[in-house]
């Protein structure tokens, strides 16, 4: 159950917000998209989830349009800020959420009850909203998204506002959907938090995709620092990235030390940042 | 659909300026009437004159104050149809998990009806508990055309604020209900010129006109200047021809259009 946008545009008057916007999202996998405020980040999210209807190019998650997809309960959405009426409680507010899929609370009820008490929010499901932190909002903004173990799910800053603890939580809770097979599709600016959860990042730039690199290659294009020494020849650097020759003269060196440096999301998405601007591309 | 429109309600209740605007509009409602038919002091030879006279200046006081103030409030309710949604980002979580646009905003319209039907029971109650202590007699038909052509006016203003709100912004709903509400003013003082105190001449098909896009309800008063003769100018009310049932139609269409318009609308 892939996610497929194709060639995605959206204009507004004179501004042109997202051009031609495509990716394809595998199943199982988290794409993250990243890049500057006003990038069209969210207006890219907004034409997927058909709060823009005007849009160009087509938008599908397994061959379906995305309306069909989401009349059948299988997205799950967390919008970057979602406030509740500060009278409800916790309960009610999921039990309406519920009720707006067409859902039974009945049947979510054990896993909502689980979901609060890893995020734990569990004492708290008969309280007022209004008496929540923000964090605590923002942890029920979470549970309304995946109570319902959605195909496919949106989120847009899932960590915003998140303690250490629960940020580590709101993670493993999405690796372990995208372990069950469902699509995920991010925006933050905590990188590290994306880091830890995305299979592959894109940046947004302009309304376009300009880059793409999968996790996995960053992972593995960090940089290693030995400093080396041997007797009469002192001492020396080496630094070592994957691919590289090494030749040190077929002599005995003592390793005195070894820095690892990974190379990070941070480090990547600068280094874009720096090319496009050396190209005149900018948000 | 009623767990959405009670959750829609109770976001409306909680809220501090709507709660003003409508303790405001009750405390005008009493006041005006406390000032007209409370201060009468009644005597026995007059007694039903002034029976007369303390009735229809109730009924009276009570149609003017809501079309002032009361008619305020289905604005104030209409131009937020979307608003609050938005701004809590509660509208896209709701269209995620169910992607029917034109039912979401009937309910959310829905709610709102709810809301001036929830004022308009308070003003009921109010009518009857004022009544009752200054032992004024009301005669039910009148009471029911002045309380129906109330509530339909409301609900013509709502729909009309809701439709410009839900196809713009809260703006362009406050723009939509204030000017239809002028148009209303407009139209009932020349339909009641000896309240107004003017009598602009403004032929039927006119006053049909502006009646189809406002109602107008036709609530004859006798005028107190001229108590003496008081017998001619008191009639039962009345409205012109169908118009309730023009009211429903017109807002029917209003609602219609306006989810046509919602359907294709950027969020």
């Amino acid at each position: 159950m892939s996610l497929d946008l194709s060639n995605v545009s959206k204009r507004f008057g004179k501004l042109q917000a997202v051009r031609g916007a495509s990716l394809k999202v595998s199943p199982g996998e988290g794409y993250a998209i990243i890049g500057p405020n006003g990038a069209g980040k969210t207006t890219l999210i907004k034409c997927l989830l058909r709060f823009y209807p005007r849009h160009g190019g087509a938008t599908t998650f397994d061959g379906q349009p995305l309306l069909e997809v989401m009349s059948k309960q299988r997205v799950g959405y967390l919008p970057e800020r979602l406030t509740f009426n500060p009278l409800a409680t916790a309960s009610d507010y999921l039990e309406l959420q519920a009720l707006v899929r067409g859902l039974r609370f009945s049947s979510l009820a054990t896993r909502v009850r689980n979901l609060a008490e890893r995020l734990d929010l569990a004492r708290w499901l008969r309280t007022p909203l209004g008496r929540f932190s923000k964090g605590m909002t923002r942890k029920l903004a979470f549970i309304q998204a995946v109570m319902h173990e959605p195909r496919l799910l949106i989120l847009d800053e899932p960590t915003d506002g998140l303690d250490p603890v629960a940020r580590r939580t709101v993670l493993g809770m999405v690796r372990e959907l995208l372990a069950g097979g469902a699509t995920a599709l991010m925006t933050s600016h905590l990188l590290a938090d994306l880091e830890r959860v995305s299979d592959r990042v894109g940046v947004m730039l302009g309304g376009q995709l300009v880059a793409e690199i999968p996790l996995a290659e960053l992972r593995s294009s960090g940089e290693c620092t030995a400093t080396l020494s041997r007797d009469g020849a002192g001492r020396r650097e080496l630094y070592l990235r994957p691919g590289s020759a090494v030749d040190l003269g077929g002599e005995p060196w003592t390793v005195e030390g070894l820095a690892l440096r990974q190379r990070t999301l941070e480090d990547w998405y600068h280094e874009v940042l720096r090319e496009r601007d050396a190209e005149g591309v900018r948000a | 659909m009623i767990r959405a429109i009670r959750a829609k309600l109770t976001s409306i209740l909680a809220d501090r300026w709507f709660l003003a605007i409508a303790i405001t509009f009750v405390a005008c409602l009493n006041y005006a009437v406390l000032l007209g038919s409370g201060l009468l002091q009644p005597r026995p030879e007059t007694e039903a004159l002034n029976q007369v006279l303390r009735y229809t200046l109730l009924i009276n006081n009570f149609h003017i104050t809501c079309q002032t103030w009361g008619l305020l409030l289905p604005i104030f309710l209409g131009c937020r149809i979307l608003a609050d949604d938005r701004a809590s980002g509660q509208l896209y979580v709701t269209l995620t998990g169910n992607p029917r646009r034109a039912r979401f905003l009937l309910g959310n319209w829905m709610a709102l009806v709810a809301a001036t039907l929830l004022i308009m029971a308070v003003v009921v109650a109010n009518y009857w508990t004022l009544a009752l202590t200054l032992k004024i007699k009301t005669v039910l038909p009148d009471f029911l055309v002045v309380m129906g052509s109330i509530l339909l006016n409301m609900l013509v203003l709502l729909t009309i604020t809701a439709a410009a709100a839900s196809a713009g912004t809260i703006v362009t709903g406050i723009i939509a209900g204030l000017g239809a509400l002028t148009v209303f003013n407009l139209a009932a003082y020349q339909s009641v010129p000896f309240i107004a105190g003017g009598n602009v001449a403004m032929g039927y098909a006119t006053r049909r006109l502006l009646a189809t896009l406002v109602p107008i309800q036709f609530v004859y008063a006798p005028s107190v200047s001229h108590a003496a003769s008081l017998a001619r100018y008191v009639v039962v009310p009345y409205v012109i021809g169908n118009m309730f049932i023009w009211q429903g139609v017109f807002i029917g269409l209003v609602l219609g259009l306006s989810l046509a318009v919602f359907q294709r609308r950027d969020l």
